[in-house]
């Protein structure tokens, strides 16, 4: 952090404004200097902004509780759809890097795994439960991508479609799934 | 008056005897006394003056027969014969100033237009606007909401001409480019959209919110302003606008049947097309 103020300062001072700005927001959260662009902030945006760091400061030094907010908030088709996005997102992203390497690592090759697994001789609902565990998340993640795409063009934002094409994606995508899993 | 004696009478004042004697039979009817309706409103409540106090859900029985149809009506009975300590904001009681937003039932929407669920095994839960520093009771602390909507300069900007011009003329405007406000021009500024999106509830510092986005969006689409660049450049950072992550929490609640999901979309996608760097020069010219 510092090698990078002392790098920055030849670039000049909205810069080093940022980075020091950017030090202090680590340390409480205020947003304040480092996104505002400084230079070109008028007389209001000055206001809002103390006003924002005055508001900080205000809360924290009366200790007000904040209002619950995860535990009371009715779960909306919007939000879990959303969470599902994430969550398989974030599930792929850590499994597939995660059984490559350790498939690199680990002597043998991919069928000679899968041979072992036969031989375990599981309960085939088991292997079935892991199938569609494996399938759901590509398929889901893959069709409420196009979904989310639809939405970077600003298609179907209004609220029937987006409860339409929520059902939509869900269905489908269980439909894939089940498609994947029976089928292949 | 019996019947044979009412039928002797001059048509008029037949007419009018009989009106008062139907009016009543009708009101002996009325005071027939129903069987009370009572249903609970369990209650954040949290007290700053008292010392130590934790935030704890209190309990209220109202009768249903004898309040108004809205869950303002019965927390307004409540305070005035039950409890007179429950505070809360309100004020138009029709769903134009915004003051009354609260958390009622899971979902964000204004006290004076959510109808009381009939329901009278399940108690109503009302909370404050989530994930907001407490006031008192449901009362949050909204100034970091207005210094935010401070922050895009919600006003008309214009470039040509003095301060001394302001006034001679009126800013034309075509009904199709008037058109482009409705949908945006309605919000009533209660917060109901913001508190209810995640993304709002984690970075409430960094990040507009749509009820503030959908503003900016108002003023950059209005034909009339000229510092349409400059309010896309202000929004050139990682938080201020690309924190949206698409939930759609705001559209399904507003209790004004807005969408703030699809401002923010058009933002982004304005964002994506105007010229930043022209836009960088103006601003810091």
């Amino acid at each position: 952090m510092a090698a990078m103020i002392r790098a920055s300062f030849g670039k000049g001072s909205a810069l080093l404004t940022n980075n020091a700005a950017l030090l202090s927001s680590r340390l409480q959260p205020v947003v304040v200097t480092q996104l505002s662009h400084t230079s070109t902030r008028s007389q209001t945006g000055d206001i809002a902004y103390k006003e924002m760091e005055e508001f900080w400061e205000k809360n924290r030094r009366l200790n007000r509780p904040l209002s619950p907010h995860l535990r009371i908030y009715n779960p909306e088709l919007t939000s879990m759809l959303s969470l599902c996005h994430r969550a398989t997102g974030i599930a792929m992203a850590v499994t597939v890097p995660f059984v490559a390497a350790t498939l690199l690592g680990l002597p043998g090759d991919f069928s000679s795994y899968i041979e072992y697994i036969k031989d375990l001789h599981l309960n085939p609902a088991i292997l079935t439960a892991a199938k569609y565990v494996l399938a759901f998340p590509i398929c889901y993640h893959y069709i409420n991508g196009i979904r989310h795409l639809a939405w970077d063009w600003a298609i179907g934002f209004d609220l029937k479609t987006t409860y339409q094409s929520g059902y939509f994606v869900m269905a489908l995508a269980l439909l894939v799934t089940a498609g994947f899993v029976h089928l292949l | 008056m019996s019947t044979p004696t009412v039928m002797k009478l001059g048509p008029v004042r037949r007419s009018l005897v009989q009106l008062m004697q139907t009016r009543c039979a009708q009101t002996s009817a009325a005071t027939a006394p129903e069987p009370a309706r009572m249903k609970k409103f369990a209650v954040y409540r949290w007290d700053p003056e008292k010392p130590g106090d934790k935030p704890k859900m209190q309990t209220y029985e109202v009768d249903l027969n004898t309040c108004g149809p809205m869950v303002l009506d019965a927390l307004i009975k409540i305070k005035n014969e039950m409890d007179p300590t429950l505070t809360f904001r309100r004020s138009c009681r029709e769903g134009i100033c915004g003051s009354c937003s609260m958390n009622i039932g899971g979902s964000n929407t204004l006290a004076c237009l959510c109808k009381i669920d009939d329901n009278l095994g399940k108690a109503t839960k009302i909370y404050p606007l989530p994930h907001m520093y407490v006031i008192k009771d449901l009362v949050p602390d909204m100034s970091n909401f207005y210094a935010q909507y401070r922050s895009i300069e919600p006003y008309l900007k214009k470039k040509d001409g003095s301060d001394k011009n302001i006034g001679d003329k009126q800013y034309l405007q075509t009904t199709g480019d008037r058109a482009k406000l409705d949908g945006l021009y309605e919000c009533i500024l209660c917060a109901c959209c913001s508190t209810s999106c995640p993304s709002y509830w984690w970075n409430s510092d960094k990040y507009l919110g749509p009820a503030v986005l959908m503003q900016a969006y108002r003023w950059m689409v209005d034909s009339r302003d000229d510092y349409t660049s400059e309010r896309l450049f202000q929004m050139e950072d990682r938080f201020s606008v690309y924190r949206c992550h698409t939930i759609m929490n705001c559209t399904k609640t507003c209790p004004k049947g807005l969408n703030p999901g699809l401002a923010i979309g058009e933002i982004k996608k304005m964002l994506a097309k105007y010229n930043s760097k022209e836009a960088k020069q103006l601003a810091q010219a």
